[in-house]
């Protein structure tokens, strides 16, 4: 990476913004501006298909470590994986009556577990994400270069924390909510 | 916060009435509304009330809408107090270092917090400027009381905040609506769904409202059919033009060289602007003024950030060569200049038959030839119908805005003395001054001859 051009951080730690991100690298590709992009791809708010431009942007990902979470991995340990891996094996391997209500269960299970995760997981964890990612964003934050770092870009809600953090620990950093691509 | 203090009382003076003005969008703001509010308090302060004005803090008007014209502010009656009046930026706040220990730390909450607070205490991002304008409202009045509150809206917190207003102090209070709340003007139907604290906020206001003003006929019967408690006490003050900014008598009717079609106002997504374009080129293609240019003059959107979304919107190559050519912001104090470099004017209006648009007052008293660009049965219509020089294609398609864009250009060249001075007095008829009289009257009858 040259040192001379100019370099712009995006955080971003939901999926849903994604598109809106690709075009604002794809503006700044050509234009002599780094970006390099703190992601949760592959975390708990990160749909499957939802890719950033790819070499456009330099990625960085703490979405494993997101799951690494204590909270995390059990709820998904014990609500989702486990009981869905159980069921599935049975309804694989056990013979007659039992193997077709460890299908049926473990369809239950999918079904079941969409509605925990939207109604009872997500509701609470939402509110504690941006802390809980905020915190493991800064172990990264010697990989963004922020020296050189003329803004760094808030995408979503669950990014504001790390971003308030930046502010206090970097007071002279621009941080921004806007996709400005007229800079 | 700044106290923009003018004239202290001369002694020996009577005692004058004291009005409480929340006019969010004052200046230096250039928005739209902005003409109105100015002309209002400077009425109000010549007819002899002590004005007291409180406005939106600047760092709205700088850094949200982009849009101050310091020429406005030197407009202003001396003797107007103008008081801005600070406020929460959560909806527009994109600095994440201004964001506060709770935002910073817990974004989600903050935001449901802010969202709960539009639901059930006032659904506008402006009701914390509403807030203070009732706590510094109230401190003042108790300090030397003020005889009426006049609210202008939008933003439409600030007529709760004179509801508000009057239920702490017992104070009267009238709603003067520059724009409409409840009722889409440009899809002509509700703004709200059913249910929508909206309707709860306006039937309350209205309900205890000294007098409700509206800028036309149409407006007022809509809200009279709705509110109808109320219907008695409403009114219509129309817009008017402002004689301190042009001088109608300067302006020299006689074109000289290619015509210039000029559109003079705030260029938005809502009109029609393609259809004036089309309409335009059709015109100079089919010979009738071919060298011709439309010149258009004015903000694009009302917003810091709407010119580039609305160039976007229109697709339109907006430059300052060609035939079209964008001619930028006039000043307001710079307008008389841009309507002697017009020869004729297109009244481009977006909208249904409750959208009159303020401009159409300033056009009228250039004697100027205009040309309609809308859907037939603008609000309007009204007042041009008895203008000598007015132009209107049958339909809004580029064949009839193109003959009567030719028809208006044959008046403008032919330059008729006699038909320019019936005209212009036609316009001379429609000042800010003259449309605000009998609202003054109004607050003087609703304080009942107090002072």
């Amino acid at each position: 990476m040259n040192s001379e051009r100019r370099h712009v951080v995006v955080v971003l730690f939901t999926g849903g913004p994604v598109r809106r991100v690709n075009r604002f690298i794809e503006a700044l590709d050509g234009r002599d501006v780094d970006v390099t992009v703190l992601t949760a791809e592959g975390g708990q708010a990160w749909p499957r298909g939802k890719d950033l431009h790819p070499g456009a942007a330099r990625s960085i990902s703490i979405g494993r470590s997101e799951n690494r979470q204590p909270l995390v991995w059990l709820y998904r340990a014990f609500v989702e994986r486990g009981p869905g891996i159980v069921l599935g094996r049975g309804a694989e391997r056990l013979p007659g009556v039992l193997g077709k209500a460890c299908g049926k269960g473990a369809s239950l299970h999918r079904k079941a577990a969409r509605v925990v995760r939207r109604r009872l997981f997500w509701p609470v964890y939402r509110m504690f994400r941006g802390q809980a990612l905020r915190r493991i964003a800064r172990r990264r934050v010697d990989q963004l270069a922020l020296e050189r770092a003329e803004r760094v870009i808030v995408v979503d809600d669950a990014a504001v924390p790390f971003g308030w953090m930046l502010t206090r620990r970097h007071p002279g950093l621009e941080v921004t909510r806007r996709l400005d691509r007229t800079r | 916060m700044s106290d923009d203090t003018r004239k202290a009382p001369t002694p020996g003076d009577a005692p004058r009435p004291r009005v409480l003005y929340l006019a969010f969008y004052f200046p230096p703001s250039r928005a739209s509304g902005v003409y109105r509010a100015r002309a209002t308090a400077n009425h109000f302060t010549e007819s002899g009330w002590d004005v007291t004005v409180m406005r939106a803090p600047d760092r709205f008007y700088d850094e949200v809408t982009g849009s101050t014209d310091d020429a406005l502010t030197d407009g202003l009656h001396p003797a107007v107090t103008t008081l801005p009046q600070p406020m929460d930026f959560f909806a527009w706040e994109t600095d994440v270092a201004r964001y506060g220990r709770f935002r910073g730390n817990a974004p989600a909450l903050a935001k449901r917090f802010y969202d709960w607070k539009q639901r059930r205490v006032f659904p506008e991002h402006y009701q914390s400027w509403a807030i203070r304008c009732v706590t510094e409202g109230r401190r003042l009045h108790r300090r030397k009381p003020f005889d009426l509150i006049l609210a202008t809206g939008n933003p439409f917190a600030s007529f709760a905040a004179a509801w508000a207003l009057s239920r702490l102090t017992g104070l009267p209070y009238i709603l003067d609506y520059r724009d409409s709340w409840t009722l889409d003007l440009f899809a002509n139907a509700d703004a709200f769904e059913p249910g929508h604290p909206a309707w709860k906020w306006e039937r309350r206001a209205m309900r205890r409202a000294a007098a409700a003003v509206f800028v036309n006929d149409a407006l007022r019967d809509w809200h009279a059919q709705r509110y109808p408690g109320t219907a008695e006490r409403m009114m219509v003050v129309p817009n008017g033009w402002d004689p301190d900014c042009l001088d109608p008598e300067a302006l020299d009717a006689a074109p000289a060289g290619p015509l210039s079609f000029a559109y003079v106002g705030t260029l938005t997504a809502n009109q029609p602007v393609h259809r004036m374009v089309d309409g335009f080129r059709a015109m100079t293609a089919g010979g009738d003024h071919a060298d011709a240019t439309l010149d258009l003059y004015g903000h694009l959107g009302f917003f810091a950030h709407s010119p580039d979304k609305l160039r976007a919107d229109l697709g339109l190559e907006l430059g300052e060569e060609g035939d079209v050519r964008y001619r930028g912001p006039v000043s307001k104090t710079a307008i008389g200049d841009t309507y002697a470099a017009s020869d004729v004017l297109v009244f481009l209006a977006g909208g249904s038959k409750y959208v009159t648009s303020g401009k159409i007052f300033e056009y009228m008293a250039t004697g100027k030839p205009i040309v309609s660009v809308h859907e037939p049965g603008s609000a309007a219509e009204a007042l041009l119908r008895d203008y000598p020089l007015w132009f209107r294609p049958g339909r809004l398609e580029a064949e009839d805005i193109a003959r009567a864009m030719a028809e208006a250009g044959d008046a403008a060249v032919k330059a008729d003395p006699e038909v320019a001075r019936t005209a212009r007095d036609y316009g001379a008829a429609f000042t800010r001054d003259r449309a605000l009289r009998p609202l003054e009257e109004r607050a003087r009858a609703v304080i009942g001859g107090k002072r």
